[in-house]
């Protein structure tokens, strides 16, 4: 009988008897994870569990340290594709049927309005959760030294989920949608036009026209369903690399470094690198240290699988639970869009009241100058915090002053976002809450 | 120069460059071909966005045959074309309902005009009084056509609200 690398050729009776076990390693190319090795290698060898690290640190699975709020803001982008996917399946981006689709779709189709309900309640909480993630950042101190560019994609990639949310209540083209690219691209009128362009370019790039209508439309939807998330979701990738690439999530320095202890149970040597070995090596998969830990691990370093995976999986169902308990509310709809006549009040969602606010003092300042500002600011705060204490730590006792620059620039926002959403009646004026004319959007 | 930079054991007394005369002429003739092949793309991409022929409404449109347009007294809003026309004793001038601040449609109120959107307020004549509005609302040249009809032309814009009443002829 041949061989074949040493190994004799199986018998027929024998390749089929193997046959479930080879078609299942052809799939899997490591066993169950009911060992270290195997722990190990499932994270190493699977393609969606390989941006894990094998191994992750206690304080990274503390749901008191993180608040999840990474996980649950990736968990609502993930249920924004699925049922924005779902969506796509009904919607046609014309002005004269966008509207008429989405209302006899949700009327006709089995689990339309379930859909259509979870996707406007997840965006609506992914942008509270962005804010929310963005805050557990920056009170964790997590922005400085080596992660200081990671807090400059997740600015970016707050700005992508607020175009994204902005892109995405204009499909339905109602009075909300229409109204909005109206302000919105006149607001984009007021940055500064290039020299020799006889329009506003900044306007025409977003209404292909001096007006609103079905080029507009066409444009946001491409955004909207391609463009956007197609850069949101590199960058999330982007994001998550770097936090790989640092080391993990930020946490504090351990008080206790004892020498590394043995916890992979693979081979049976016993020897490791002498403690006090200065050279470093900069290896896949080995923390930052003095000594390449060979057959040993980290201090308070555990597996991924199942320590990590399991409190992602909390994150995620914790979310979907949310979703669709929210999804027994119906998403707002309103009138078709009437170009002439705006609603009274015309009020945007809660997350772009505060701009709205702004915008009512003045188009440049409010709706040019200072939104880019806030960004251009936010994402200098790593480059312009020089206190390097605090990192890891909730509310660092040394970061006192920008902890309070912080909270204060947030509550300001939320004040205008509240002013916005129940101060303001009719015709944009003053109105109490609780007077009887009051009308809410 | 050493041939092959070794990064871990960089003598801080060497003075080679930390790069070569060919890599840097290399580098920034590539950098030069990127550079201008991304100013390209953009330039393109940017000329792609902007359609040389877009679907401006004309600015020239009619209200009316002078009789009907007459036969009314007071301040209408014309959906079709966003404006007011106001007529008054055998006199009309047409007035924009775009607020200046962002484009939303004014509403009549008591002191003038409303915008629902940022709360821009304006007086009877259209000039702005509060909120953030930078400008008034323009009044429209408003002629009679050929077709006897009549016109208002977008395009020739006045603030002066007492010249701009036109008296047709019936």
């Amino acid at each position: 009988m041949a061989l074949f690398e040493g190994k004799p050729k199986e018998s027929w009776l024998e390749h089929i008897a193997n046959l479930p076990r080879d078609f299942l390693r052809s799939i899997f190319r490591h066993n169950y994870p009911n060992n270290d090795v195997d722990r190990s290698e499932i994270v190493f060898k699977n393609f969606f569990l390989h941006f894990h690290p094998v191994k992750c640190h206690k304080n990274s699975l503390d749901p008191f340290y993180t608040l999840g709020l990474g996980a649950m803001t990736t968990s609502l982008f993930l249920l924004l594709t699925i049922t924005g996917i779902i969506l796509m399946f009904y919607y046609i981006p014309t002005e004269d049927r966008a509207y008429d689709i989405m209302k006899d779709w949700q009327d006709t189709t089995p689990f339309a309005m379930m859909y259509r309900n979870m996707h406007r309640w997840s965006a609506h909480l992914m942008v509270l959760f962005v804010f929310l993630h963005m805050s557990r950042v920056f009170y964790t101190g997590s922005y400085k030294h080596t992660r200081k560019f990671n807090w400059v994609i997740g600015v970016i990639l707050m700005v992508l989920t607020l175009l994204l949310s902005f892109t995405g209540y204009l499909l339905p083209w109602d009075q909300l949608a229409f109204w909005a690219i109206t302000v919105g691209s006149n607001i984009a009128g007021y940055v500064p036009n290039l020299p020799g362009f006889e329009y506003n370019v900044n306007r025409v790039m977003l209404l292909a026209s001096t007006n609103v209508g079905q080029d507009a439309l066409i444009r946001f939807y491409v955004l909207h369903v391609a463009f956007l998330p197609l850069i949101t979701g590199i960058l999330i990738g982007v994001h998550f690399w770097r936090i790989r690439k640092d080391g993990g999530l930020s946490r504090p320095p351990d008080a206790f470094r004892p020498d590394p202890y043995r916890v992979v149970q693979r081979s049976d040597t016993k020897e490791s690198f002498a403690p006090g070995v200065k050279r470093t090596y900069g290896l896949m998969e080995l923390v930052r240290g003095t000594c390449p830990t060979v057959d040993k691990g980290p201090y308070n370093f555990v597996f991924t699988w199942p320590h990590l995976l399991r409190a992602e999986l909390v994150a995620f169902m914790l979310i979907l639970v949310l979703v669709l308990g929210l999804s027994f509310i119906n998403a707002p709809l309103e009138e078709a869009a009437n170009p002439s006549k705006p609603p009274n009040p015309s009020k945007a969602p809660w997350y772009f009241l505060g701009l709205q606010e702004m915008v009512a003092y003045n188009a440049f300042w409010g709706g040019v100058a200072i939104p880019g500002g806030i960004v251009l600011g936010l994402m200098s705060i790593p480059y312009l915090d020089r206190n390097p204490y605090g990192e890891g730590y909730w509310f660092h006792r040394s970061r006192y002053l920008a902890i309070f620059l912080y909270t204060a620039f947030m509550t300001s926002q939320g004040i205008l976002i509240i002013v916005g959403t129940f101060f303001r009646g009719a015709n944009w004026g003053w109105m109490w809450p609780w007077t009887e004319s009051f009308a809410r959007h | 120069m050493p041939k092959h930079r070794n990064s871990l054991n960089v003598d801080k007394d060497d003075k080679d460059p930390l790069i070569s005369r060919s890599s840097f002429l290399a580098m920034l003739g590539v950098g030069a071909c990127l550079l201008g092949a991304g100013t390209l793309i953009n330039a393109s991409f940017l000329g792609y966005m902007y359609p040389n022929a877009m679907k401006v409404p004309p600015s020239v449109f009619s209200i009316g045959r002078p009789e009907e347009v007459l036969s009314r007294d007071g301040k209408v809003y014309y959906p079709k074309q966003k404006v007011f026309i106001e007529t008054l004793s055998g006199k009309v001038r047409v007035q924009t309902a775009v607020c200046t601040h962002l484009g939303c449609t004014v509403n009549l109120v008591e002191t003038g005009y409303s915008c629902p959107c940022h709360g821009s307020t304006y007086d009877q004549h259209g000039l702005n009084t509060g909120g953030p509005a930078p400008s008034p609302l323009v009044y429209f040249l408003v002629f009679k056509g050929a077709s006897g009809e009549i016109m208002v032309d977008k395009a020739k814009t006045t603030l002066d609200y007492e010249h701009a009443w036109y008296s047709p002829t019936v």
